[in-house]
C-alpha cells in the first residue's frame, strides 16, 4: 500500500496505519494512548485551540485575528484526526478557564494530536521500508 | 473534577507519553521497556528538579 495513504489513514484513525501493516500491539497501544489523552483532556475541561481570536475594530465590526502561536496550537489539535471533528461536532473541548485543570486539559489535548503525528510518521516509515 | 493535583496530572501525562514514544522508537520488548522507563524518569525527574529549583526563586 502507498506510504502516503498509510500516513493519511494513520492520522485519521490513530493506530490504523500500524494495524494495516499487521503491527497489532502497536496499533492498540497508539489508539488507546491517543484516546486516553483526549478523554482525560476533555474531562479536565481543556479546549481545542482556535486559529484566531475575534476582536472588534474601531468601527465596531468583528474581525478575525490570526496569530502564529494559535495556528500552531490548532495544527497540533488537528493531529487527533477524526476525533478532532467528532469532538468539535459534539460541541466539547470548549474549555472552562475557571477550572483548575484547564491548562493541563488543553495540554493533554494538543499532546494527543502531536503524538499522533509521530505515530503517523512511524507508520509511513514502516510502509516505505525504512523501519521494521 | 479529576486530577486537581498537578503532580498526579504530570505523572499520568509522562507515563502515557513515554510509553507511546518507547513503542514508536523500538520493536523489541526489552528495549521498549528500558526506553519507556528511562523517558518517564527523565520527564518526572526533570519536573521535580525544576520545581525544586523554582522554590529558591
Amino acid at each position: 500500500m502507498k506510504p502516503y495513504f498509510i500516513f493519511f489513514l494513520s492520522w485519521l484513525f490513530p493506530g490504523a496505519g500500524h494495524f494495516i501493516q499487521r503491527k497489532y500491539t502497536k496499533a492498540v497501544v497508539f489508539f488507546s494512548g491517543v484516546v486516553l489523552l483526549i478523554l482525560l483532556g476533555l474531562i479536565m475541561e481543556g479546549r481545542f485551540f482556535q486559529a484566531y481570536t475575534e476582536t472588534t475594530n474601531n468601527f465596531g465590526i468583528m474581525q478575525k485575528q490570526y496569530h502564529p502561536l494559535l495556528i500552531l496550537g490548532f495544527l497540533g489539535d488537528l493531529g487527533t484526526g477524526i476525533f478532532y471533528f467528532i469532538v468539535k461536532f459534539l460541541g466539547f473541548a470548549k474549555g472552562n478557564i475557571e477550572a483548575v485543570t484547564f491548562h493541563y486539559g488543553t495540554t493533554y489535548l494538543v499532546s494527543a494530536g502531536l503524538i499522533n503525528y509521530l505515530v503517523a510518521l512511524n507508520a509511513f516509515d514502516i510502509a516505505r521500508g525504512k523501519k521494521k | 473534577m479529576i486530577f486537581k493535583s498537578h503532580f498526579i496530572s504530570m505523572i499520568v501525562f509522562s507515563g502515557i507519553i513515554s510509553t507511546m514514544i518507547a513503542f514508536i522508537r523500538h520493536d523489541e520488548k526489552d528495549k521498549i521497556k528500558k526506553t519507556g522507563i528511562k523517558l518517564f524518569l527523565y520527564m518526572a525527574g526533570g519536573v521535580i528538579a525544576a520545581s525544586w529549583i523554582m522554590n529558591f526563586i
